[in-house]
């Protein structure tokens, strides 16, 4: 990454932290020659708040409402990561009806930070009426959200074995119309990214990830699915996909725009997968109550929208926890952005940032680089 | 403090490989062969080194490689394996201040620590703002005088286990059977939904589990030998206490009574059909079967030196309150008029049925004359009055044993005060009116003469139940107050060297749950006298993780249970237990119902 | 293009899709988690929704008879209304509104 600068002048110029296309801040010092990009240096963590230490000095049933705030987008999931490795820790079942709880929010989380993304990713191109229009249709889920839980980002249902709330049957037909909505909605924006021409001259070709560097780099989620390898750790069978038939979404273009084709066609899967476990879902409790403390070590892994996060939770048998390490996706994925962003220009750094998706509140740490040159 | 790590659990499969730092390398060349995906690295702080994990992914198989590197040793770095493992590894060095060599990319410590930073670190011990976690003993715990654990034992019958529950009572309270009879209860005060009138009936739920043992005899072991001799004079509630828990601490007990049978109070003052008397028996046996500790009944002490001589080494003596209180009234010493000590003996100890004529008068305003009263009437007596000097809110028995006398017929008279007594073929008596004056010390208004309003009555019988005092035989050597009751400091230790005072002649007349708190803390002290280490504290159990119904679970809001009695009409013939007691479903609801306060957050 | 026609002119003749907040408020969802207030005459001071709050947002004083709220605390979350056995905790439809500053609120009896 750092090479010798014997030859020429460059200039290096600061892209971030506050930038109009990133929705967090993110700070990439860039050392161009003329408009060609030879180096570039992250920094990442301007939100660094100490979630790692809050969690060993909390009780650990606080910890899932704690978790829950590591990110606003892919919330429910750290949520139910986090509640997953406790379960696993202290052995316990969850009921059936439970995991396809779960699996509905889940999903529903997907779709929701899918679609912001793909509007920002049309904002990033230059495309603004569609993202205003992508939002629009956001909306819809959103309000879901609201109906569901009472909030409409934060769910806040799971709990430490189960869920602490059901959905009755006037919801559960809401659920079903206003996916049927949404897909119609989709429908109508579909053709924009498939075939349009302006998007795929913007897309196409930028931020090549080849498919022998993508392992090797340690990339997550729909960056290492655009470039044509199929892991998605969905496939694992945890919580409901066991029952519900699952297979990832690739695509071989290893650019920008099959990475964004991945997205857009695992919106479509989302909205399936919760029709189809809504139609599955049995009868029965929602919470089989947690009676011991946790004791031992459990390693979680879960798909998030962005890709695969890592919990590590560790107890010891009391109230709080020996520790709590969170893994986050955009973490991974940052060393392959910076050996895709190489050899491309400046107007180019929008569309290869916003390509990998990237969510720095999950990132929590503060870095300041001094050097590197 | 070194952490046993136990097996890893996962939704994949997980491996833990460990290794020594030495050999990191050769594993690393393996994973990569088998082209593993590097995930993280989670460090963790064991005391002088620090355990550091590398998480891989082989497959769909989690492989973790662990080694230890003691703190301040440089640790290789793995990035010319996995070049991508920079991020980590400068987390791991700026969180927990260790080095590493030989980093593609190393931001020298500062990659988490800006300039003005404070140190933001994951070492133990965890500095930071941790909230603080409160756990009480729950209001009724609090309000019990023995502090037996409530809050479990309705937990331990709600899940079905009625021996547990007896146990956990026996641990403060030695005789709980008893208890579930007559306990007045304060812990039912306590309790939260007592606002809505719609407490838990802790009483009836211990009633409840002692009648599920299949015998009150357990099977339960005795500390060894000690070697040491105590002797307890008096076999009322609290020197049962200290011979049960004495003997099981090892000591040889003795218990001298004076009556026929052990039991004091419960015995002579409360009546059969509040308290069979086989049940008393029956428990009092039990625990002295199994403490060990050997009953002389019919003995006197009147002196403790002979204790001593004989080779006691510490006493407690606890006789209780057995001088009744004189009315000072006129023509009191007629034969017709009885006192309610002797006249309660005579019926619930003795089993005599003094024929007391049509009309009963009952002078107080306790729970001896309420006792006094209903079992007159059970006598067959047609007419019984109460007589109290004060007003009806101002009187000191349970309430509730008011009303069941009200409904079993029994009348009653305020504010009026007996004043003579004129013997012939019946009783003739003047009362003297009052009227409620100025508060006294206890709170209480001062009854005050209305001048020249006096009542004219006649009755076959007058029971005085005016209370009892304290009278403590010369012989013993003990100092005492001006009303006669002993004196202890609040171990319940007297003046004289190895002896020991509670129950009745300390407190003057109190509840039984009351003695019994009095004997456990003496036993206490009287057992590290003895070269013991006393008996545990009541403590707040940190380990116990309770479940805490939320307010939409829809059994909470039920009514309490009703307990069954026998009919009104019915019982005023006969010394049956007029209370039934709660079945099996019935305790299971009502335990049900419990909000658990001793809540573990 | 007849498609992207079609989609302007959906757009132009619809309503607006947001609302003219705060001239106009939307109605509440059902459900939704708002503000809270304490019920002072029904609260006994047994300090459960205290423990129970993930941020630490309730501080409750026994002897006072007296409890401190910090409404910029709070995450809305509810456990201490589903938790709070006399129920003296009541939830409302309704968001906080902004403040000018950040004050706790205080409830007596």
């Amino acid at each position: 990454m750092s090479k010798q600068l014997v030859e020429k002048e460059f200039t290096v110029f600061p892209f971030g932290p506050q930038h109009p296309v990133l929705p967090e801040p993110l700070q990439l010092r860039f050392t161009v020659d003329e408009e060609r990009i030879v180096d570039v240096v992250p920094n990442i963590g301007y939100v660094h708040r100490g979630i790692e230490r809050a969690c060993e000095l909390n009780d650990y049933r606080r910890n899932i409402f704690l978790c829950e705030r590591i990110c606003g987008i892919c919330n429910f999931m750290h949520a139910m990561t986090y509640c997953e490795s406790i379960e696993m820790i202290t052995d316990a079942e969850v009921p059936e009806r439970a995991r396809y709880l779960r699996t509905v929010w889940a999903e529903l989380q997907r779709l929701q930070s899918h679609l912001l993304w793909l509007g920002l990713f049309a904002d990033g191109i230059g495309f603004e009426s569609l993202f205003m229009q992508i939002w629009r249709d956001r909306e819809i889920v959103l309000e879901l959200n609201e109906r569901t839980a009472g909030h409409r980002i934060h769910l806040s249902t799971c709990a430490i074995g189960g869920t602490r709330k059901d959905m009755d049957h006037e919801l559960i037909s809401r659920y079903s119309s206003s996916m049927e909505e949404l897909r119609n909605r989709i429908d109508a924006i579909a053709p924009v990214f498939y075939k349009d021409k302006a998007v795929q001259k913007k897309t196409v070709g930028k931020g090549i990830l080849p498919k022998s560097r993508a392992v090797a780099l340690g990339a997550a989620g729909p960056t290492i699915r655009g470039s044509g390898i199929p892991q998605d750790l969905r496939t694992l069978s945890y919580e409901a996909y066991r029952e519900l038939d699952f297979e990832p979404i690739v695509h071989d273009g290893e650019d920008a725009y099959s990475r964004a084709l991945v997205r857009f066609d695992e919106v479509y899967q989302s909205i399936d997968l919760i029709n189809r476990a809504l139609d599955q879902m049995p009868k029965g409790p929602i919470l089989q109550k947690n009676t011991v403390f946790p004791s031992g070590v459990a390693i979680n892994r879960v798909e998030q929208p962005r890709g695969e996060v890592v919990y590590y939770v560790q107890g010891n048998g009391t109230i709080h926890l020996e520790r709590c390490r969170v893994r986050t996706p955009t973490l991974a994925n940052i060393p392959a952005l910076l050996e895709m962003l190489m050899g491309y220009e400046v107007p180019d750094i929008p569309t290869i940032v916003l390509s990998i998706d990237p969510c720095m509140s999950c990132t929590e740490r503060i870095t300041y680089v001094k050097g590197g040159k | 403090m070194d952490q046993q790590q136990s097996v890893s659990k996962s939704n994949a499969s997980v491996e833990d490989v460990r290794v020594e730092k030495a050999n990191l390398y050769l594993k690393l060349n393996e994973l990569k062969a088998e082209n593993a995906r590097f995930l993280t690295i989670t460090a963790l702080d064991i005391g002088n080194d620090l355990e550091i994990i590398y998480h891989f992914e082989r497959g769909s198989h989690v492989v973790n490689l662990i080694t230890r590197s003691r703190k301040g040793d440089p640790i290789p770095s793995i990035t010319s394996f996995f070049g991508a493992a920079f991020i980590a590894e400068n987390e791991v060095q700026d969180l927990f201040n260790a080095k590493f060599v030989g980093l593609n990319v190393n931001f020298g410590g500062k990659m988490l620590k800006i300039e003005a930073a404070t140190e933001t670190t994951l070492l133990k011990p965890a500095v930071g703002e941790a909230p603080t976690i409160t756990r009480f003993f729950g209001r009724c715990r609090d309000e019990c005088p023995a502090m037996v654990n409530i809050p479990k034992y309705i937990r331990q019958i709600a899940a079905g286990d009625p021996e547990g529950a007896y146990n956990t009572v026996a641990e403060r309270a030695p005789i709980p059977a008893i208890l579930g009879r007559v306990c007045v209860a304060p812990c039912q005060q306590g309790c939260r939904q007592e606002r809505r009138e719609n407490n838990i009936q802790i009483r009836l739920l211990k009633r409840y589990a002692a009648d599920s043992m299949s015998s009150l005899r357990r099977e339960i072991e005795r500390s060894e030998p000690t070697g040491k001799r105590v002797a307890v004079v008096g076999g009322g509630p609290s020197g049962i206490t200290v011979a049960y828990y004495l003997g099981m601490l090892g000591h040889e007990v003795t218990v001298f009574e004076k009556a026929r049978r052990c039991g004091g109070a419960m015995l002579w003052g409360i009546p059969k059909y509040r308290l069979p008397k086989d049940v008393l028996q029956e428990e009092i046996s039990a625990r002295f079967d199994e403490a060990g500790v050997s009953l002389e009944t019919g003995v006197e002490i009147k002196n403790l030196d002979t204790l001593f001589k004989d080779g006691f080494d510490a006493v407690y003596v606890s006789i209780g309150a057995m001088k009744p209180n004189r009315m000072m009234v006129e023509g009191e010493g007629s034969p017709k008029v009885l006192d309610s000590m002797d006249f309660l003996t005579s019926v619930n100890a003795n089993n005599e049925t003094p024929d007391l004529g049509d009309e009963v008068i009952v002078v107080g305003g306790g729970n001896a004359a309420i006792d006094a009263a209903r079992v007159s009437k059970r006598l067959g007596v047609r007419d019984v009055t109460v007589y109290y000097r004060r007003t009806e809110t101002e009187m000191p028995a349970v309430l509730d044993e008011i009303h069941e006398a009200m409904r079993e017929g029994v009348s009653f008279d305020f504010l009026a005060q007996p004043v003579k007594i004129i013997s012939g073929e019946r009783l003739t008596l003047s009362f003297q009116c009052m009227i409620p004056g100025e508060p006294d010390s206890s709170g209480r208004r001062r009854p005050v003469p209305l001048e020249g309003a006096i009542l004219l009555r006649e009755a076959d019988t007058l029971i005085a139940a005016i209370g009892n005092g304290v009278e403590i035989p010369p012989g013993f050597g003990l100092e005492v107050d001006r009303r006669g009751r002993l004196i202890v400091d609040e171990n319940y230790a007297t003046s004289r060297k190895g002896v020991w005072a509670g129950g009745d002649n300390v407190t003057g007349p109190r509840f039984v749950i009351e003695a019994i708190r009095d004997g456990r803390k003496a036993a206490s002290d009287m057992d590290k006298y003895l070269g013991g280490r006393g008996l545990p504290e009541p403590a707040l159990d940190m380990d116990e993780l309770v479940q805490k119904p939320t307010n939409e679970e829809k059994d909470l809001d039920t009514a309490k249970v009703l307990v069954r009695e026998l009919d009104v009409y019915y019982r005023i013939k006969n010394f049956e237990e007029v209370e039934l007691g709660l079945n099996e479903e019935e305790a299971l609801r009502e335990a049900g119902r419990c909000w658990r306060c001793d809540w573990n957050e | 293009m007849p498609k992207m026609l079609k989609n302007v002119l959906k757009n132009l003749l619809s309503k607006p899709a947001t609302v003219n907040y705060p001239y106009v408020k939307p109605d509440p969802v059902p459900g939704t988690r708002g503000r809270i207030s304490f019920d002072m005459a029904r609260c006994d001071q047994c300090q459960d929704c205290e423990r129970l709050c993930p941020s630490g947002a309730i501080k409750v004083f026994p002897e006072e008879k007296r409890v401190e709220y910090d409404p910029f605390r709070c995450i809305y979350c509810h456990l201490c209304v589903e938790n709070c056995m006399q129920r003296a905790i009541i939830a409302e439809e309704v968001s906080r509104s902004p403040e000018y500053e950040k004050k706790k609120e205080n409830f007596e009896d």
